[in-house]
């Protein structure tokens, strides 16, 4: 079984020991900004031959884009993967999980974020207002 | 004096660079003068128990689009914020500026707190000519805000005090500048070099053995200056083979330097060391007899606003210095006493003035001794934090 590391962070060989990676695991450096592209990412990771796809990070915790990594392994088609660490932490990426649970919470995220948004357009209006009368509401 | 420094990016796992010297730098110099300070971040970055820190952590919610956790980071800081100040009871609050977050001045004043602003840009200016900038009005908004309600901003230059004046229409009395500094004990010229370059691999000391080495610090930036530094390789070495440049750092522009090095065919007088450890970095550098600065002006034409840490670090160094003469490095070198300057983006210029450095090692000395002392009596993060106490009392 072949697998492919795509390492975001960290030192691959401290990510290949923790996880117990097989010697001839094939390293790639992977930008996170490539997400900003999402098809040529999905693209990029669909060519991947490998049977087993990580993404390698230096901690799990400090890492962004969970569902969107996953997101990615689920649209290329793989289904085997997870993210690791350097500490031994994994997410371990199903697709069914993919498609019924981490979906949800990405749905969940968007709706909140418009509200952060729309939260923040309303206070700095307030704030720039009030404040040029003198004094915080 | 109390106070609390907020440290409100989000930085994920990293732990190096310009950022991390600056703040480090910033609370050793507040607590040799003697103040009482309390950090927090979203994740630990300085050795545990090294400060009293407080850990206050990004939404665990918003992960999978840029910019949404900072503009969330401020609903963590209005609950969070309070109760530490009601424990700590600064006598100012001091923020180091990053983007989207607009709360901290407000809630500094709704506990009748100074506030002190470091804005080290405007990262409004920032991501719209250097990254991808999604909620251009809104950030905007936020800095507009956060500027004038602040009751005093520090800013790094001149320069930058003056585009803060011009794109926000603050007051310029608000704005003071407060060049980065340097941690003198670390960045030293008493460093064993002998013993460190003893240390280092086989390869690395056949490559620099009898050498002239010309070091470079950074994170490979469009301001950094690394191309022509890339460029005026071949000018350098063509006068004199035995010079040879080491580049630690790594980043955006790494690649190009990479590919100018190999179109030059100088592989065999570049050492790319990549990223080293932070404590690592003098030791690299007292290898050096010359280091070098050759930031630019920006890509858009305007100044270079920047107060490169690297430079006062060289200084520290008691090295000599060649450095662009670009905003306010032109103000701290003055050529011919603490260091040599050069045409910005001119790779000629910069070559000849290390080959002349590397002809006359008795003014080599000179410039170092200069440079060293320069950073002892001014530019220490002591220095820095004291130029902060003088502005809040002034309050």
């Amino acid at each position: 079984m072949s697998t492919t590391l795509f390492l975001i962070s960290g030192d691959s060989k401290s990510i290949i020991a923790a996880h117990k990676l097989p010697h001839d695991t094939l390293v790639i450096p992977f930008s996170e900004k490539q997400l900003l592209s999402l098809r040529s990412t999905v693209k990029f990771i669909r060519s991947t031959p490998a049977h087993t796809v990580v993404f390698g990070m230096k901690k799990l915790s400090l890492q962004r884009y969970h569902q969107i990594l996953k997101g990615v392994l689920l649209l290329a088609g793989k289904t085997s993967g997870y993210l690791a660490d350097e500490t031994g932490e994994r997410s371990v990426y199903s697709p069914l999980h993919t498609i019924f649970v981490e979906s949800f919470i990405l749905a969940t995220e968007i709706v909140a974020s418009c509200g952060i948004v729309a939260q923040a357009w309303i206070r700095l209006r307030l704030r720039a207002r009030t404040e040029k009368r003198g004094g915080l509401s | 004096m109390k106070s609390i420094f907020l440290r409100t990016d989000f930085f994920g796992h990293l732990n190096t660079g310009g950022s991390f010297s600056h703040i480090g730098g910033f609370l050793d110099g507040m607590i040799e003068l003697g103040h009482e300070m309390t950090f927090t971040a979203s994740a630990q970055c300085y050795p545990s128990g090294k400060y009293d820190f407080r850990h206050i952590p990004y939404p665990f919610l918003y992960k999978n689009f840029p910019e949404i956790p900072c503009l969330a980071y401020n609903n963590t800081l209005q609950k969070k914020l309070p109760p530490l100040l009601r424990e700590i009871q600064p006598d100012f609050l001091y923020q180091r500026h990053s983007e989207f977050v607009y709360t901290p001045s407000n809630i500094a004043k709704k506990h009748s707190i100074p506030f002190i602003l470091e804005a080290n840009n405007s990262e409004w200016w920032w991501k719209k000519n250097w990254a991808n900038l999604f909620f251009d009005d809104i950030l905007r908004r936020c800095e507009d805000v956060h500027f004038h309600a602040a009751d005093a901003i520090m800013v790094v230059s001149e320069v930058l005090k003056q585009d803060l004046v011009r794109l926000f229409n603050l007051p310029p009395e608000k704005i003071h500048v407060n060049p980065n500094g340097v941690d003198v004990h670390t960045f030293t010229d008493n460093i064993d070099s002998n013993a460190f370059f003893a240390s280092l691999s086989a390869e690395l000391q056949q490559r620099w053995e009898g050498k002239t080495l010309c070091g470079f610090v950074g994170t490979f930036g469009e301001w950094h200056g690394v191309e022509v530094l890339a460029h005026s390789v071949v000018h350098a070495v063509r006068e004199n083979p035995n010079i040879h440049f080491m580049l630690i750092g790594d980043g955006k522009l790494r690649g190009n330097v990479e590919k100018i090095i190999a179109e030059n065919n100088m592989q065999n007088h570049v050492t790319l060391l990549g990223t080293v450890t932070h404590h690592l970095v003098p030791s690299y550098l007292s290898l050096c007899q010359i280091l070098l600065s050759p930031h630019t002006e920006n890509t858009d034409g305007t100044l270079f606003f920047g107060s490169p840490t690297k430079l006062f670090e060289y200084m520290g160094m008691g090295k000599a210095i060649i450095a662009s003469a670009v905003g306010q490095i032109a103000d701290i070198i003055k050529d011919g006493h603490n260091g040599v300057l050069v045409k910005q983006r001119n790779p000629v210029d910069l070559a000849h003035a290390i080959i002349r450095l590397t002809q006359e090692p008795e003014l080599c000395h000179i410039l170092g001794k200069n440079a060293r002392y320069d950073a002892v009596t001014t530019y220490s993060w002591k220095h820095n934090a004291q130029r902060v106490i003088n502005v809040v009392q002034s309050l």
